[in-house]
Order: structure tokens, then sequence, then C-alpha cells
């Protein structure tokens, strides 16, 4: 993972991405990184794990972190939470019109961890459903808030989880948090497929023909899209027949991906996600901000 | 009723469309939708098969666009060969798109230069012909010393390593019973 930082940390700052039509969400994407580089080591690490446990837990498809084991306190996930509006406030168009509601729910812890157990355990749209009742509280500041105040929790427990043998681990959610694959990179001669954690930023192994999302795998036929756009050479999208989800992957040379950073490579092409999703399909997890991208509002068509 | 994402994601419409980037504040939602619009995106499918070349059975992952096969790669997940191919099997791809590929069969006569193009029916009427004959030419009832051996010198046979098991069977059935003793396979060789 620090290899992985370090490669970010030159694409971030090195001044020579080509995103000038999207420095904004760039510029964005450099403070949060730049936070979470900052931010202190946790107060409450995870436990440590006995080998034999690993092994159990991964075989029997249980995740290495319980997310609830690795929760900062109230007062703590609050100024995580001030720190991340703060960053968004500085870059919006319009920042005092951001908070509304929220402003007054980070003072009261007790609300606050009810929300954040709700995000972990329920997901994003069981918070879109206790936000409804909240005036002014825009449901993608709320989530794009908690997703990155809750990213130092997660990634300190991925850093401790580093070296572990997930190769037992077969399922398509994360074996360090459990979350969503949000892209997934083919790599080397083979074309192993590698998943990636947007949430702790784990990668992980995974089989090719199957759906990372629902476990879907037809050996006999796969789908996915590509786009013969010089930008857009080496992405594809993995579709899935069964629950119409896809995930972006990056076909990357050699066993090292090298200079891709596949956070900024997703963040560089909502483009090729609108038109998968203009061909019916939903993408399997949010993007490096938590927030997902397109308008997956058709079915997927008809293919004979 | 049960709500899928998908349905929730219909419902709440704009609040998770393209406008998610835009909801922050950034303004750049039209951004977003301007790089859209360029990205043609196509449709190419995969599937996993066996190398038919040799006897060790790589997995391939066969990539196909309206059709046509577009790539061939070692399928990672096979336990074979885990995505690594011999410089034979990654040419796989030329058993069916090459330009010389045969897809008729072609007859070229004794002392002739000639290549003719004949149907299936008469290839196969030709070959039986002449298995026929050099068999009843070549075949062996009994040998120098009187012993029955019922065999045939005149014929031999060399198995192909796309063969499977069943095929394998069958094959070596009914050389047996031409009297065939010269059964080779190209895994031996």
């Amino acid at each position: 993972m620090e290899g992985r930082n370090e490669k970010r940390r030159s694409a971030l700052f090195s001044g020579k991405m080509d995103m000038e039509d999207m420095e904004n969400v760039l510029a964005l994407y450099r403070d949060l990184f730049q936070l979470n580089e900052m931010d202190p080591p946790l107060d409450r690490p995870p436990r440590e794990l006995a080998e034999k446990e690993v092994r159990m837990r991964l075989a029997e498809g249980f995740t290495l972190v319980d997310p609830e084991e690795i929760l900062p306190d109230g007062p703590e996930l609050a100024i995580r939470i001030r720190d991340v509006l703060k960053i968004l406030q500085r870059h919006s168009e319009d920042p005092d019109s951001l908070t509304g509601d929220l402003k007054d729910l980070i003072d009261q812890p007790g609300r606050l961890d009810l929300l954040v157990g709700t995000f972990l355990r329920e997901g994003e749209e069981s918070v879109r459903k206790s936000l409804a009742s909240m005036k002014d509280v825009n449901p993608e500041v709320a989530i794009f808030v908690l997703f990155n105040a809750l990213k130092v929790p997660f990634l300190g427990a991925a850093r401790r989880c580093r070296g572990i043998d997930t190769t037992a681990w077969e399922k398509g959610s994360c074996p360090v948090c459990g979350g969503e694959p949000a892209v997934a990179c083919l790599i080397g001669e083979g074309g192993k497929r590698f998943l990636i954690c947007f949430r702790c930023e784990t990668r992980w192994r995974y089989r090719r023909m199957a759906c990372p999302y629902c476990g879907h795998e037809d050996p006999k036929e796969s789908v996915f899209l590509y786009s013969e756009d010089a930008d857009h050479g080496a992405l594809s999208a993995s579709v899935c027949g069964q629950c119409l989800s896809y995930i972006k992957g990056w076909r990357v040379e050699g066993e090292d991906p090298g200079e891709l950073c596949p956070e900024i490579e997703d963040l560089k092409t909502p483009g090729f996600d609108r038109a998968v999703q203009e061909e019916g399909y939903l993408r399997g997890a949010p993007n490096v901000f938590g927030l997902w991208i397109g308008s997956p509002d058709e079915e997927a068509p008809d293919r004979d | 009723m049960k709500v899928t994402r998908r349905d929730f994601m219909k419902i709440s419409g704009a609040a998770v469309s393209g406008s998610a980037l835009g909801g922050l504040g950034l303004g750049s939602a039209a951004v977003a939708r301007s790089r859209s619009g360029n990205v043609a995106v196509k449709y190419a499918s995969e599937s996993t098969t066996i190398c038919p070349y040799c006897a060790v059975g790589c997995g391939l992952i066969v990539s196909t666009h309206a059709g046509r096969i577009v790539n061939v790669e070692g399928d990672p997940d096979h336990p074979i060969n885990e995505g690594t191919l011999c410089s034979k099997a990654q040419a796989v791809r030329q058993v069916s798109e090459s330009s010389w590929r045969l897809t008729r069969p072609l007859y070229r006569a004794p002392g002739s230069s000639e290549w003719q193009e004949k149907s299936w029916e008469w290839v196969y009427d030709e070959i039986a012909k002449k298995i026929k004959k050099s068999r009843d030419a070549g075949f062996t009832k009994v040998n120098d010393s009187g012993q029955v051996v019922n065999r045939n010198d005149a014929i031999a046979s060399v198995g192909s390593a796309a063969l499977d098991n069943e095929e394998c069977y069958l094959l070596q059935k009914w050389l047996r019973s031409l009297g065939l003793v010269y059964i080779e396979h190209q895994a031996r060789i």
C-alpha cells in the first residue's frame, strides 16, 4: 500500500495529469488524500488476529476486521467529519448551502453514532431514508462526508492486515472490511483479476469470469464493454447479465500495476461509466469519494 | 415488495444521477456529461475453453466481437496453466481466423498439381474405400509360425492430443477392429 500511495502522491502532485477539465475534482481528491495521510493512528486499533483465526475467517467467509470494532468514538468522529466538511467547503461553489441540519447532527454524538452505524450495517440507502426528515441536508454531501470521515480507520485496519495471504478468500467483497469492490485490475501475462476496495484500499484476487457483486459465473459467456477511444484503451467494464452490475477494470502489462492509480483513473473516466450505464448497467460500488457516478435509469437492453 | 438497489436508484432519480458530484457544489456535472458524450462502447464477450493442441489441456479465455475472435489469452483461474500459454497456444486464434484456414475439403489427385474442391460425402466415401482397400491388401490372418494374428501391417494411426478420453477409447476400438497394431499418439512423439 505504501508503494501505491507513493505512486498516487506522485500522480496527484506532479502536475502531469491530463485532467484539466476536472481540476476541481482532482483538487478535492488531493486534499482528502493529504488528510488521510496526516491523520494520527486510531485510538481503537483492530485487535491482533492469530494465524489460525485468520485462516479460519478467510476460509469461512468472515472479513478480517469487523467495521464496528474500529470505529472512532463520537467526539473523534465529529472532528473527522468537520475536517472533511471543511475540505469540501473549500472546493464548493456554494459552501454555506452544504451543511444544513448536518451541522447540528455532528454536535449530537448519539445521533451521529446511530447514523454511522446505519451507514456501515445497512448501507447508504438506509442513510438516505434516515436523512429524509432532516432539513436542507443533501444526501450526497452526507454520504460523501461519512464515507471520507470513516476512511482513516479503514485504511488503518487494512495496513494492519497487509501481508496476510488472502488466497483462501473466495468472495467478491473485500476480505478486510467487507466493502464492495469499486474497480478491478487485470495484471500480468495471465490477466489475473484483482479487485480494489475504495473504502480500505485493499486489493485481492478474484475469479475472472465471475461477477463480484452477485457471484454469478458463466464460463460459456462473460460480457464486457470496451471503447476504441484512445483515452480508454486499457479500460473495460465487465457486466453481469444476472444482477446488471458492472465493474470497471484496467489491463496492466507485467506483474506490477506500475503507474496506474485506479482511484484517479476512475475519477478521470466518468464518461465511460455513463456510456456503460446508458446500456442499462449499474455501477457495483461508488467511486473514491463514496459517490455513485452516472444515471442508472434504464433497464439492460436486449442484446439478441 | 422488495425494493432492489436498482429500483431505489430509479426512485431517487436525480439524487444519485450524474449530478452526484455536482451535488457537492463542485460544478462538475457538466464536465462529466461533456466527457461522456464522446465515449462509444462496444460489446464483446469472453468464454473459457481448452487449447486444442497438446495433451496438457491449458485453459483459454477467448474474446469475441460480432462472432469473430478478437483475442485469446491464458485463463488465470485454470489450475493447469494459471494464465500462461506456450507460443503455439498464443497463436491459436489463427485456427479460426487465418485467411489460410480450409473451410471445405480439397483433393489433389495422384500426379496432379491442382487442388479440387470436393464435398464431405465424396471425401468420406473415398477415405472409406482406401481404408478398405489397404486393409484387405495388408491383412494377415496367420503368421509364419501358423499362429492366428488377425493383424493389419498396412495402416498406422497417429492419434491427436485434441481427442478426449472417450474419443480415444472409440478410436482404439475401431482401429483394433481393423487389425491395426501400429497405433501411436501425438503426446508420445
